[in-house]
């Protein structure tokens, strides 16, 4: 994640790829994140700007560049056996998802490993900025760790204080939380002021109870409103909640899914989903999440090699 | 060495979350940080206890966490000769950092090409739901929001179950976009040092939350929810052990014959075995036998369990103020400049007269004339 913005935002990345690299034969992962790179067996470390790379090789490097990103599932030296999925576990993200009576849930995705890669991306970005010394960048090392990159994403759920309340996640119980609508689901988010305008669209005597104008009293009831809500929603599509929600500036989420996006006028008028030949085969790609100057920072498309076969 | 920022001047205009924490990412890695309130209006933050009732005068832990490390100036932007004094700061900064709601900015007659007029370098950073332009532009949103349009939640949830999300207290969107937008902005100012023109950083989160799932959008079809199961491993999911707690397990196919060892699991499909070992053991015993015998596993955790285990599996996440409250950490660190926290976040206009006099180039005289027209609020006087 971290070389595909690099390379987005016009770095030269060569991605050093062993024969045995898990990414081999997982084509959409393979093709969105060594998009722009040029793929190598081998290549002289030492005469690029920045590395990204594992601890422990990081650690064994002998001539080295620069900047070094040595990314990791934990600080320091700690070596355990984890995945992406038990370092969430441990990192309280997995608690903070799903039902109480059912098991933790995790993000869709691979949530901790490209925020991790956000992390290393500008750690990188940010030691680059120190001006060159004789044509070399000063050295630093950016230390990057799952682990700590979860619990500063899921911060808010680690008590500052022991008086703190304790966060877990409540499913159905939720303030806010996903209900169905005609043709699919809508996610319930509003916040204190949204609660006058919610209750017009969804038009129900039952939320003009006096006693629900408290949000302490709608906290303890969400299941109750959620249901209501959800009664409503089933006479309506997502597009028709969604042009309510834009009028009425409540932050109603419809869920589109990946493939619907692809016709969804904000994408369409951002031009953020586009089509490109990898391997001779047309694919849907994202370009970086960012327009400078009202424009995508990669105008010159650089399609990634084919994954070997 | 000098932090790598060191020389950058940012205005942070941000509030909330996701720009208060892009420019507190910045301040983080050495660069000058002035928070822009206003007399009228305040970071929302300030008024989110979001924790314990606090003491007469404190300061709520969710704005700390995200303004440590910025100076503050409070100057009323509506006020012509308050938006004057901060266009003459724009003159003499390298960034804007902006999340108000979109056209806010426009009203001000503080858009792009107003700022670019009194500063033609400077690197204005908006940071907004859905991206500047679009239908979608003035819809509003929240983090959660942001995982339902943007796809991720659609990718979120129990097998053959309804779409999830992070909700209230995560919003997940809004953490991320913090450390993207702050890259993107280390890299737009390093740009603009090496000769590029000052610019307009347009971030959607919408678009950052799609990009965290971009292989679903290269992927030819959408795939059916999946719960915590996940290609290529065997088996992932969290089982539950005798104690009540739940174990996370990750099963690669290189794991089978330990797992079958120490479980009794004899076939490639481990799921059944496992979940009754798991079952038959408390959570600690269970996570304990699984990783020695080299199998992922771990505890999932609740934010105090994540506590116990800080110094040993992880440190930088949360960093420790001068008086010993835990805050928002840092999510990397800089082997040569160790990000930390240097000074508390600022009370409103804390360094009003002091920026204004510096930065700004104006008299105490002339200072004292902004403060009595109401254009300006001085810290000193604000409780």
């Amino acid at each position: 994640m971290a070389g595909r913005i690099a390379a987005d935002c016009g770095a030269r990345v060569v991605v050093l790829q062993p024969d045995d690299d898990p990414l081999r034969g997982m084509d959409a992962l393979h093709a969105f994140l060594n998009r722009g790179k040029e793929i190598a067996p081998a290549h002289d470390i030492a005469v690029a700007d920045a590395v990204i790379l594992d601890a422990a090789s990081a650690r064994q490097l002998r001539d080295r560049p620069p900047i070094v990103a040595a990314l990791a599932m934990f600080r320091d030296d700690v070596e355990r056996p984890a995945s992406e999925f038990t370092v969430m576990a441990l990192g309280g993200l997995l608690d903070m998802v799903g039902d109480p009576a059912r098991a933790p849930l995790k993000l869709g995705g691979h949530q901790a490993a490209y925020a991790a890669g956000l992390a290393a991306y500008t750690g990188i970005a940010a030691a680059l900025c120190r001006p060159r010394v004789a044509g070399r960048f000063p050295p630093d090392t950016v230390r990057v760790s799952m682990l700590d990159v979860v619990i500063w994403l899921n911060w808010k759920s680690v008590p500052a204080r022991s008086d703190q309340p304790r966060l877990t996640r409540s499913g159905d119980a939720a303030e806010w939380q996903v209900v169905r609508c005609a043709d699919g689901f809508i996610a319930l988010v509003y916040q204190e002021p949204d609660w006058p305008a919610l209750c017009d669209i969804v038009d129900d005597a039952r939320l003009r109870a006096p006693a629900l104008a408290q949000r302490t009293e709608r906290i303890a009831r969400s299941r109750e409103i959620a249901a209501i809500v959800e009664q409503r929603f089933l006479t309506m599509t997502r597009r028709e909640i969604h042009a309510l929600a834009l009028a009425r500036r409540i932050p109603l989420g419809p869920v589109w899914s990946p493939s619907e996006m692809a016709s969804d006028p904000q994408t369409l008028a951002r031009g953020f989903l586009r089509t490109e030949r990898i391997a001779g085969r047309a694919v849907t790609m994202p370009r970086l999440p960012v327009l400078w100057n009202n424009a995508p920072l990669d105008a010159t498309p650089a399609p990634a090699e084919a994954p070997a076969p | 060495m000098t932090a790598p920022l060191h020389g950058c001047r940012v205005l942070d205009l941000g509030i909330i979350t996701a720009g208060a924490a892009t420019a507190a990412l910045l301040a983080d890695l050495g660069a000058e940080v002035i928070k822009v309130e206003s007399p009228s209006y305040r970071d929302p933050f300030r008024g989110w206890a979001g924790g314990p009732v606090l003491e007469p005068g404190g300061m709520p832990p969710l704005f700390r966490a995200t303004n440590r490390n910025k100076a503050a100036v409070s100057v009323d932007l509506k006020h012509k000769d308050g938006r004057a004094a901060f266009l003459r700061l724009v003159a003499r900064s390298d960034v804007v950092v902006e999340n108000f709601r979109r056209g806010v900015m426009a009203r001000l007659g503080l858009d792009y090409a107003a700022l670019r007029q009194a500063n033609p370098d400077i690197i204005l950073a908006s940071v907004s739901s859905q991206g500047e332009t679009g239908p979608d532009a003035g819809y509003v949103s929240f983090g959660s929001t942001l995982e339902a349009v943007g796809g991720m939640a659609f990718l979120t949830g129990y097998a053959d179950d309804t779409p999830a999300i992070s909700g209230r207290d995560v919003n997940y969107p809004d953490q991320v976009a913090a450390i993207f937008s702050a890259g993107m902005i280390a890299t737009a100012w390093r740009a603009r040092r090496n000769g590029a023109p000052g610019c307009h950083l347009d971030l959607s989160q919408r678009e950052l939350t799609s990009f965290l799932c971009g292989e679903a959008f290269v992927a030819a079809a959408d795939l059916p929810r999946s719960g915590n199961a996940q290609a290529p491993h065997i088996l992932q999911d969290c089982l539950r052990a005798r104690d009540g707690a739940w174990v996370a397990i990750t099963v690669d196919a290189g794991d089978l014959a330990a797992l079958g060892t120490l479980t009794g699991a004899r076939d490639a499909a481990p799921e059944e075995a496992l979940t009754r070992w798991v079952g038959e053991r408390d959570a600690a015993t269970a996570v304990d036998a699984l990783t020695r015998a080299g199998i992922a596993a771990a505890p999932a955790l609740d934010g105090t369990g994540v506590l116990d285990h800080r110094d040993r599996l992880w440190g930088d996440a949360l960093a420790r103020a001068d008086d010993g409250e835990l805050l928002k950490g840092f999510p990397f660190q800089l082997g040569e400049s160790p990000l930390s926290i240097r000074r508390d976040a600022p009370r409103v206009g804390a360094n009003t007269s002091e920026i204004l006099a510096r930065v700004g180039g104006y008299t105490a005289d002339e200072i004292a004339a902004l403060a009595a027209s109401g254009a300006i609020e001085l810290g000193e006087s604000v409780p």
